[in-house]
């Protein structure tokens, strides 16, 4: 005679993925996600910032289940959600040029894009005039860290001492420019490829 | 990014963060092995990942075409 098993509940999925079940796991984000994803867009400015709030929640929480006893769930889950929003908030403020923009860069330069393809742009990039008006549409400041390390090759330590700044702030300022200069290739592609 | 877990115990935006670092070898034998294992079954990280080498890899063929390239605009 076929039973109908009942659903399980929260603490039972967290159980089980506290036991290295993954797919327990996945039931259970399946369950919250909407709820947390809607938590974090309303707090968020934008999408990939609420994604990322949804991230590193469902991580912290896969971590945090193995050391905790949950007794109420979903207060638990906002209680990190809201946790990784502060975290998100605080990056901002320590490092407005880093953090903040790191996600915007990348937006703009085709990240969560599912149009901008390595291929349509080696497909653009065939043209080469389009690859030189990207660079000359950046700033000085990002089109000399590119020259520097791209087009002269300078070593990481040339280059931070070229600019006269350490070759961590060197490396934070080309992985910037670089994101800004595949921005700047994704605006001139052919057909749909702006934002 | 699809899966439940993020993949390699590293966010989307982590590895957004490292792309130059990976790309240039900047990185530990573990920090290329999370991102190594987050690209694998993350199709925005995988796609951008390509964006980004091909622009980068166009952009050093360049200097071996094209002695002006990277001058300012006038």
């Amino acid at each position: 005679m076929p039973t109908n098993d009942p659903e399980p509940t929260d603490e039972e999925l967290l159980a089980r993925s506290v036991r290295g079940d993954e797919r327990a796991f996945g039931s259970f984000v399946a369950r919250h996600r909407i709820g947390l994803h809607r938590y974090a867009r309303m707090l968020s400015r934008n999408d990939n910032d609420a994604e990322d709030v949804l991230q590193d929640t469902f991580l912290q929480a896969w971590r945090g289940a193995h050391a905790a006893t949950v007794r109420s769930v979903r207060p638990w889950l906002f209680t990190i959600a809201r946790h990784a929003l502060q975290r998100q908030r605080l990056r901002r403020v320590d490092t407005p040029t880093e953090a903040e923009s790191l996600q915007s860069l990348g937006t703009a330069a085709g990240f969560g894009d599912a149009d901008a393809t390595p291929e349509r742009f080696a497909m653009a990039l065939e043209e080469r005039s389009l690859l030189r008006a990207a660079l000359a549409a950046l700033d000085d400041a990002d089109r000399e860290v590119i020259v520097l390390r791209e087009l002269e090759q300078l070593s990481g330590d040339e280059t931070a001492a070229v600019l006269g700044v350490s070759l961590e702030a060197m490396k934070s300022r080309l992985h910037r420019a670089r994101l800004r200069l595949v921005a700047e290739v994704r605006r001139r592609l052919p057909e749909g490829g702006t934002r | 990014m699809n899966s439940v877990i993020p993949p390699g115990g590293m966010r989307c935006s982590e590895v957004l963060a490292q792309l130059s670092e990976f790309l240039d070898g900047g990185l530990s034998v573990g920090e290329r092995g999370a991102i190594e294992a987050h690209v694998r079954v993350c199709p925005d990280c995988t796609r951008f990942g390509g964006v980004f080498s091909t622009v980068l890899g166009r952009l050093r063929q360049e200097r071996r075409t094209d002695p002006d390239a990277g001058r300012a605009p006038e």
